[in-house]
């Protein structure tokens, strides 16, 4: 019987094809019995050592061939023991640019052992581990349709938003011991105060080998939240005006002052009286009650003319600040403020003045050339103005009687002249008991002759406003 | 029977009127500006402005209409104004005087105010 006891060397490599391969092999001798004693033994430690060093492919495999032959007497025990530890270290490595796709990392681990006992057996506990969800030995198809979310914005109020979010969501296994687990979030939002929110889901589970029923199971909930109550209110002011008008033509109405205004004559004026009040029309030299020229305007006056009244043909021109436009097509646009400057000129011819009176006047005129100065018309009106046009001629027509002619521009001041007595009469009456409630009369009134009130009152209410508006929510 | 009524379209204020004295005005606002080249030739340039309408009425009020009819001038001078003419023509404009001239021209016994004034209003459809 032989006995051959040898230790071997072996230089292993790897391909790219992912099979070790042997290089070179040493084989040495370590104890060669060949005897016919039966009752030897051997035993030997064979250390065998066997790495493999690979950057790229994913695979590798190693072929280990042990080979121990025993021959012997039945009672002839052999001892033999091989491990091979191997070692398999992938890297992947690649270099990313910046948004570049991103390269799933993998660490494989991979370990080999191979061990003999006594027996020809070698066994390879390879355990493999892959976490990366795309790549490994067992066919692992995963289509995945990530977390969308779709959310459109819309400014315009009128903006009708529909989204109608479609998803599939399908995973396929090959294996029927294999699980899949779906995991489907789906979030839609509309920013809209009504919200049609259609969900299409598809869920379909799908075995390659189903060994028994086919169990599908499929949980949707959709729930719909919302994140506030946005109620819109709109409130448009439609701007309708309302007026109701009415007048009885008659030829006394179109004579009298009668204005027909807004929905009945409460808020119409009073109309004039029907004579003078105060009239001015004095005729006699130096009486008061003629038309009055005098200086200051308001307060005591110092310089007064009084001549007669005005013959007739007096102007009365009111004009106004306006701004007028024509558009291309020739509309006339007319736009006026009512704070805007009113000239109000009052034009008048006197005639029948003696030399004196003519003299008085121009020399009150020279004399406030382009100040204030007062006028008491022959209606009993207080102006208060200036003399535009003191260059007019006094005309002699005839002996003793001489004609002028100015322009007074200025505004009546009715009851506004400081010249005026206010008599105010303030009375308190009291009870018994002077720490109760007084009763406190008051009494306001205007002390003096009140000018005629012919126009009264200088401004009245004009304007009716009715307005309707409605809330369109 | 003349009629004034303001403001357009809202209207708040009627104001009657007698019929204006005659020579009243009626004209068309279109003008055409005519222009001859070197040669002869006649251009014109036209502004239609759509056929709209200038008038002018003459009244002779009492002095109390005439007073009413000054506040109602200044209430309504830079307001569209609804005119219902003597002829019952209905005209949409503007009353257009600057200024507005009253004139106290003769005594006018047992009418309002014993005055008679005239007024002379020139008007501009819209």
């Amino acid at each position: 019987m032989t006995i051959r006891v040898t230790q071997q060397y072996v230089d292993v490599f790897g391909p790219v094809d992912g099979k070790l391969r042997v290089g070179r092999q040493y084989v040495e001798v370590l104890h060669d019995v060949s005897t016919t004693t039966h009752n030897e033994s051997a035993s030997n430690t064979l250390n065998f050592i066997q790495s493999a060093g690979k950057e790229t492919p994913a695979s590798a495999s190693s072929t280990l061939v042990f080979t121990g032959n025993a021959a012997g007497t039945t009672n002839s025990i052999i001892y033999a023991s091989a491990a091979s530890n191997l070692g398999l270290y992938h890297t992947w490595f690649e270099f990313n640019y910046f948004e570049d796709r991103q390269v799933a990392e993998s660490d494989l681990g991979l370990s080999q052992s191979a061990s003999a006992f006594g027996f020809l057996t070698a066994s390879h506990d390879l355990g493999l581990s892959h976490s990366v969800e795309v790549r490994g030995p067992i066919l692992v198809s995963v289509e995945q349709m990530l977390n969308l979310s779709d959310a459109p914005h819309s400014l315009n109020k009128y903006a009708y938003a529909s989204n109608d979010l479609g998803l599939s969501h399908r995973g396929q296994i090959p294996l029927p011991t294999q699980h899949v687990t779906h995991t489907l979030n789906f979030t839609q939002l509309g920013y809209m105060s009504f919200i049609v929110q259609a969900l299409n889901l598809t869920h379909e589970a799908k075995a390659g080998r189903s060994p028994g029923v086919q169990h599908q199971y499929l949980n949707l909930t959709q729930t719909a939240t919302p994140g506030g109550t946005f109620r819109r209110t709109i409130v448009q002011g439609l701007g309708i005006g309302h007026s109701l008008t009415y007048f009885e033509d008659s030829p006394c109405n179109r004579k009298s002052y009668t204005p027909f205004m807004g929905d009945g004559m409460d808020t119409s004026p009073d109309a004039p009286a029907a004579s003078l009040t105060a009239p001015q029309f004095d005729t006699s030299p130096g009486a008061a009650d003629r038309f009055l020229l005098y200086w200051p305007s308001r307060g005591a006056r110092t310089t007064t003319v009084s001549i007669r009244a005005p013959q007739f043909g007096n102007r009365d021109r009111n004009a106004y600040s306006r701004v007028s436009r024509e558009t291309r097509g020739g509309h006339l646009i007319v736009y006026a403020d009512p704070s805007w400057p009113q000239v109000r000129t009052m034009a008048v011819t006197i005639v029948g003045l003696l030399k004196s009176e003519v003299v008085e006047y121009q020399a009150l005129v020279y004399a406030h050339l382009g100040q204030l100065i007062g006028i008491t018309d022959w209606n009993g009106h207080e102006w208060e103005g200036v003399i535009t046009d003191p260059q007019q001629p006094a005309i002699q027509d005839g002996k003793e009687r001489w004609t002028i002619t100015f322009m007074f521009e200025g505004s009546i001041i009715d009851g506004h002249s400081p010249g005026h007595t206010l008599g105010l009469t303030q009375s308190t009456a009291t009870a018994k008991d002077p720490g109760a409630n007084s009763d406190l009369g008051l009494t306001d009134t205007v002390g003096g002759a009140m000018p005629n009130p012919e126009m009264a009152p200088p401004t009245h209410s004009l304007s009716l406003t009715q307005s309707a508006s409605a809330t369109v929510v | 029977m003349f009629i004034f009524r303001a403001p357009y379209p809202a209207l708040q204020t009627t104001t009657l009127l007698p019929s204006p004295t005659f020579s009243d005005q009626n004209a068309l606002k279109a003008t055409v500006k005519t222009v001859r080249s070197m040669n002869g030739t006649r251009y014109t340039y036209v502004q239609s402005r759509e056929g709209l309408h200038k008038l002018k009425w003459d009244f002779k009020l009492a002095r109390h209409k005439a007073l009413e009819l000054r506040e109602f001038i200044n209430s309504y001078y830079g307001s569209l104004i609804h005119a219902t003419d003597h002829n019952n023509e209905i005209w949409i404009g503007y009353l257009k005087n600057n200024p507005f001239e009253f004139s106290g021209d003769s005594r006018a016994a047992g009418w309002p105010g014993n005055e008679l004034v005239t007024a002379s209003l020139e008007f501009e459809e819209r």
